[in-house]
């Protein structure tokens, strides 16, 4: 579960499909919609704020470049852009990695606030984040009470005041909606 | 045999205790259902391990600026709705260059601004107290904002608890003809991720004709909700659940007259856009 759907979204795949041809108001429109996912990722990965705005502004770069090998037959272009996101955030930690061989070794272990290496489980995170925030309300706040108040949909039902039909219902769409925007793709790890 | 149905194995992957003895038979002999249970319970463990530190929030303005100029857009687009807008005081902004006129922010403005016609502006343009309220009778038909999750249950939980997570805070910046600043900060608290609360602290001249209101505004002010009034120097704010805060990225208190109209005076005193 790591990678964006090829998901049925006219509207995203419309913007992938002008992306491609090089119009500039997909480019902006991309950036709008998936950099604060993308920087996210490199927040969480790397630590730093700079870092991530380093990171975000060479992805989009190189994106925007290569824009004649994105090909939306195979993928969508969040997941394509979150693609390059993994590339260039694991250069990043690789340059980290030289440069601490060139300092010292002991004191910068010691000292470098511990980013999150496990990029799958990052961008697992993000993701589904994201997803949920998009989620509309009622589901948003009943799925928020079932994952973090660890409630039962009884319990739930009680606390909103909301059928427990209609809880249930609300639940299993948000769950499967979900499932289906973050696909088991381990290929890509 | 039948499958288990979807809202059986959902509940099952969020450790409730149910399903029939033909259900978990079942489940113990078809690969399709445990395969789909597996999918669910792993989604349910990530889900449970979210923390605020996870949800996307956009980069600085700057960013966009440094794609634009290494790509050397040709139109070089406008900066995506993201971040700060133009009109909004930044920290190393010159003071003695008065920052771009807009409606919201010459007090002698018309409230509304001028292309009232236009679709793009509709959200500003409209009184936006119908839409509030189309808002909250959603969210009060769910049964959950005005009830559970109200201010008083907020402060009386948040007394209980030092666990409280600043989201984003906004340094308050005077506007035009008005000498105050302040702060602003998200702050949630762990035991309830779902409420979100805007503190507000303002210091200086606040005026004394009518009265304080706090909005959030979208960065390009398209749109803005808003949050009540300020009363004295400070105030907590309950922000609606499903407020959208990468869309309504900007803390502003406006000075209102007591003119019975409800939408925002175009009178603001001090400003900030919410960051990290």
């Amino acid at each position: 579960m790591s990678v964006v759907q090829r998901a049925a979204d006219p509207e995203v795949d419309a913007i992938g499909l002008s992306f491609r041809d090089g119009d500039e108001t997909a480019l902006a429109e991309a950036y709008r919609r998936w950099s604060p996912m993308i920087y996210r990722v490199a927040l969480r990965s790397l630590g730093t704020a700079a870092d991530a705005e380093d990171v975000t502004q060479l992805v989009f770069v190189a994106a925007w470049r290569g824009r004649s090998g994105f090909d939306p037959s195979r993928a969508a272009l969040p997941g394509w852009l979150i693609g390059i996101t993994r590339n260039t955030v694991a250069d990043a930690h690789e340059r980290r990695t030289r440069d601490r061989k060139v300092a010292d070794a002991a004191t910068a272990l010691a000292t470098q606030p511990r980013p999150q290496h496990d990029m799958g489980r990052v961008v697992d995170h993000v993701l589904l984040a994201d997803e949920i925030e998009r989620l509309g309300e009622p589901p948003r706040t009943l799925l928020r009470l079932a994952f973090y108040e660890d409630l039962t949909h009884d319990a739930i039902a009680e606390r909103t005041g909301i059928p427990l039909g209609t809880v249930k219902s609300h639940i299993r769409r948000s769950l499967l909606r979900l499932r289906t925007r973050l696909e088991v793709d381990d290929a890509t790890r | 045999m039948r499958h288990v149905d979807e809202e059986t194995l959902a509940m099952i992957a969020l450790g409730e205790d149910t399903g029939s003895a033909d259900d978990l038979a079942h489940l113990a002999q078809c690969g399709e259902c445990a395969h789909e249970l597996t999918q669910l319970r792993h989604l349910v463990s990530v889900g449970k391990e979210l923390t605020a530190d996870d949800v996307p929030s956009p980069p600085p303005p700057v960013v966009w600026d440094r794609i634009s100029a290494e790509l050397g857009l040709a139109g070089s687009p406008a900066q995506p709705d993201l971040g700060n807008p133009p009109d909004i005081p930044r920290e190393d902004a010159s003071t003695s260059e008065p920052p771009v006129t807009s409606p919201m922010t010459t007090p002698t403005a018309a409230p509304a601004p001028p292309a009232d016609t236009s679709a793009t502006v509709h959200d500003l343009a409209a009184r936006r107290r119908p839409r509030i309220a189309g808002w909250l009778a959603v969210a009060a038909s769910a049964g959950v904002i005005a009830g559970s999750l109200g201010g008083a249950w907020w402060a009386s939980n948040r007394q209980a608890t030092p666990d409280v997570t600043v989201l984003a805070q906004a340094a308050l910046e005077p506007l035009p003809g008005w000498e105050a600043t302040g702060v602003a900060q998200v702050e949630q608290v762990a035991q309830d991720a779902s409420t979100r609360v805007v503190v507000v602290q303002v210091t200086g001249e606040l005026g004394t004709d009518g009265y304080r209101e706090v909005w959030l505004l979208a960065a390009d002010l398209s749109g803005m909700v808003s949050l009540g009034l300020l009363t004295g120097s400070s105030g907590e704010f309950v922000l609606p659940d499903g407020l959208d805060l990468t869309r309504y990225s900007v803390v502003d208190v406006s000075e209102e007259p007591f003119d019975g109209d409800a939408a925002h005076s175009g009178n603001s005193i001090v400003r900030g856009p919410l960051g990290a």
